[in-house]
């Protein structure tokens, strides 16, 4: 008897605790800050010794084809420094012609990463070992080297929860650069990109991008290519799936874009 | 069964769902409810979903799921006559996927949203735990 009542009890509470209106308030916010402050160290421990193994181990298995690698790293490394050069002098000519032309100066871009390593992994979350006290927040844009990553959706005082571009519930403002058609790229196993008119010209293959009508995240960051596209008569949408340009699964370092 | 135990078990399985997103917790929650008491069981089995949940999803669906698969793990057992170690691989290749169905059937009504590869974490779940229930009875549980 006491342990149904005990049964009936919790799921009750588990219940009244998932309704958005209670799940989000200051004490279910503070105990879930708590418990994660709590296991910061046993994930950041865990995390790092993992780390650790892995790179030792790849450290032996790879030796032999180290050198090589190098070679290419250090050749790519001042192939890469010799296009920023450029792109500063770009940025610079670019700053110069707005401040002719009498632009108000609200580049997106101007904004500082910071980095921070996935210590924890749950469905389409990740928890990353930066939080409050690095001064992140809920909602900033989380990016890799390959595109658009989530956006924080919870920080507590060391760590952060980012909800991936693949959530499910993820909803971003897209848009094709080739044609500047509009759409909506909904996550899930599959994203998918919604409201693109049925006229409109899509290719397999091309990019995919946040777009300028975006609240949540900075315009023109990767999210994909299109995979496939397709159309029926009776349908005023055409059905686009994305293939994202970041390998989920192969994530380890990811950068928080702070104002 | 040892509180030391559980409480190893139960940091060592939401270290190893943060590093590898496995879903062990159904496990420990089949293991409680032979080896335990029906008390401890429910406790711990929501205590789980509720640590889960609060370090790895914005939601607290595994609270219930868990709670309701320690429940279900409880009124399971009463109905097979098994040997414990033949019992706790019964339950957790029944169990695991059903918890999982749980937690996606909740953020199904809660959200509106079924979340993505729900299969292939079902069917990836249940095999890696059945695959740990029979090596652990293989290696450790079994007395014959």
């Amino acid at each position: 008897m006491r342990q149904r009542i005990a049964f009936l009890f919790l799921v009750l509470i588990a219940l009244f605790i998932n309704f958005p209106q209670i799940n989000k308030t200051a004490p279910i916010n503070f105990i879930r800050s708590s418990i994660q402050i709590l296991v910061y160290p046993l994930q950041w421990s865990s995390t790092a010794l993992v780390g650790q193994t892995q790179r030792t181990l790849g450290f032996f298995i790879n030796a032999r084809s180290a050198e090589g690698e190098n070679i290419i790293l250090k050749e790519k490394l001042s192939s890469a420094e010799a296009q920023l050069l450029i792109l500063e002098r770009i940025e610079d000519e670019n700053q110069a012609l707005r401040g002719a032309l009498g632009f108000r100066d609200n580049n997106p871009y101007r904004f500082g990463i910071l980095p921070a390593e996935i210590i924890g992994r749950g469905d389409s979350i990740i928890v990353v070992n930066r939080g409050a006290a690095d001064s992140v927040s809920e909602g900033q844009t989380v990016i890799n080297r390959s595109g658009l990553v989530g956006r924080v959706g919870e920080a507590s005082k060391y760590s952060s929860k980012i909800i991936l571009i693949i959530d499910p519930a993820s909803v971003i403002s897209a848009v094709l650069p080739r044609t500047g058609t509009y759409g909506v790229v909904r996550g899930g196993s599959r994203l998918t990109m919604d409201y693109v008119s049925e006229g409109a010209s899509v290719e397999a293959g091309e990019k995919v991008v946040v777009s300028s009508a975006s609240t949540s995240f900075l315009r023109g960051l990767p999210i994909g290519r299109v995979r496939s596209v397709s159309k029926k008569v009776e349908d005023l949408f055409q059905k686009i799936e994305i293939d994202p340009i970041v390998d989920f699964s192969k994530l380890d370092i990811v950068y928080i874009c702070q104002p | 069964m040892s509180a030391l135990i559980i409480f190893i078990s139960f940091v060592l399985l939401l270290i190893l769902r943060g590093l590898f997103n496995l879903d062990l917790f159904p496990l420990l929650i089949v293991y409680l409810a032979v080896k335990s008491s029906p008390e401890s069981t429910i406790l711990l089995s929501a205590l789980g979903g509720f640590f889960e949940d609060a370090l790895f999803f914005p939601n607290f669906l595994h609270f219930l799921s868990y709670t309701i698969t320690g429940g279900l793990a409880l009124y399971l057992k009463e109905l097979f006559a098994l040997e414990e170690d033949d019992l706790i691989l019964t339950l957790t290749v029944i169990l695991t996927p059903i918890s999982i169905l749980l937690a996606a059937l909740g953020q199904r009504f809660f959200e509106g949203v079924m979340p993505s590869g729900l299969l292939i974490s079902l069917i990836r779940a249940t095999i890696i735990n059945g695959v740990i229930v029979f090596l652990l009875n293989f290696f450790f549980w079994r007395r014959r």
